[in-house]
């Protein structure tokens, strides 16, 4: 299969990969799930959704908590799905920020943690060694999704479609995150 | 953006074929290192380039080789001659020419032949536009991290990678890279999903 099509074909992998990180920064406090992994994953202050269907094609929903909002739920209870987010990650003193692309998985403006190296080499050394740390991150949690996803996907589209019937209700509303 | 500092946009991709020995990758990067523009009509030029400067060609080895990483770097430069100042160049030399030579009009093939002349002046006056794409080869782990964003540039770096290391290099994209962290997992599996169908009925009211 040529690349174009292998792209294609997992891209609605990779939206649900993103919806899935996004619900567990509310339900699960971004948590990877996996035991003795301290990171956190939250999604930060920029979404954009698209749709195949409907008069609206694309919203970009950005400053504020787009992610908790009312109009980022309405958008998903109609079907539409993230292409790109911007995901902040923590694990104890660091922290990764960038916009996750749901086709590519591509990092885009990645915002690294400080690099303590002078010279080039030790820049360098510290910067790729910083980028690893971060993709593997992102990479735990894309391993436990896959799993999840190919093992109980009736469980998982229930659990999301159940969290995006409670972020409807707003604030203030019955949601499981805020139990 | 830089992978040496600041934010950066990263694309990565799954290396495939054999890994070169210290010596091979070095002869690929000399063999294809950045070559200035010469006269003519040539509008762009790519080549691999130090990652510490792009002017230094070919890359130095001993900064190539970082750990388990091979660093690198992708130079293109274009240079163009902005087409309204081409024509009126053209235009002027043209009237000229008629005044000169005692001709009723230019014909075609004489127009083209003095167009393509006065380009490569021009050229010549145009100093090149460098981008510089950044490129790091985890060799054990047959990965490569690139700032590579725009299509253009993943397609040259991907044709050059091709001719200069004989590798193939694949976007790891979500089916990609499913399949590097869970093995056991059949790609045909994954792709047999149904996309998840979150559309409630209560909104469509």
């Amino acid at each position: 299969m040529k690349p174009i099509e292998l792209l294609e074909q997992g891209r609605f992998l990779g939206e649900e990969f993103l919806l899935w990180l996004w619900m567990r920064s509310q339900t699960d406090s971004g948590g990877s799930g996996e035991e003795g992994d301290g990171s956190a994953c939250f999604v930060d202050d920029a979404i954009q959704l698209v749709s195949e269907r409907g008069e609206v094609k694309e919203i970009s929903l950005r400053k504020g908590s787009p992610s908790e909002s009312r109009e980022a739920f309405e958008a998903l209870s109609r079907g539409m799905r993230p292409a790109r987010m911007k995901l902040r990650i923590l694990s104890g003193d660091l922290e990764w920020v960038f916009t996750l692309n749901a086709a590519t998985l591509d990092m885009g403006t990645l915002k690294l943690p400080p690099s303590t190296g002078k010279a080039p080499h030790e820049r360098l050394h510290d910067r790729l060694f910083l980028l690893e740390e971060g993709a593997g991150h992102l990479e735990r949690r894309l391993r436990l999704f896959l799993r999840a996803r190919s093992e109980d996907p009736g469980g998982m589209e229930e659990a999301l479609r159940t969290w995006v019937r409670a972020g409807l209700s707003g604030p203030g509303g019955d949601v499981p995150w805020e139990a | 953006m830089s992978m040496l500092q600041g934010s950066v946009s990263l694309k990565r991709f799954l290396v495939l074929g054999p890994v070169p020995d210290p010596k091979d990758l070095q002869a690929g990067l000399e063999q294809d290192q950045f070559r200035p523009f010469q006269d003519g009509l040539e509008e762009e030029r790519m080549g691999w380039c130090d990652w510490r400067n792009p002017l230094i060609t070919p890359s130095d080895p001993d900064w190539v080789s970082q750990e388990r990483f091979a660093a690198f770097a992708l130079r293109i430069d274009t240079r163009r001659v902005p087409p309204s100042l081409l024509k009126a160049h053209v235009d002027l030399r043209a009237q000229q020419l008629v005044k000169e030579k005692d001709l009723a009009f230019l014909g075609k093939e004489a127009r083209i032949s003095l167009q393509d002349e006065i380009k490569v002046e021009l050229l010549r006056k145009v100093l090149p536009v460098p981008k510089v794409v950044e490129v790091a080869w985890d060799l054990k782990g047959g990965l490569l991290w690139t700032t590579a964003s725009s299509a253009k540039a993943q397609g040259a770096l991907a044709s050059l990678f091709m001719k200069s290391f004989g590798c193939e290099i694949h976007p790891l994209a979500p089916l990609v890279l499913a399949g590097r962290l869970c093995p056991d997992l059949p790609v045909e599996a994954l792709m047999a999903l149904d996309p998840f169908d979150l559309e409630l009925e209560e909104a469509q009211g």
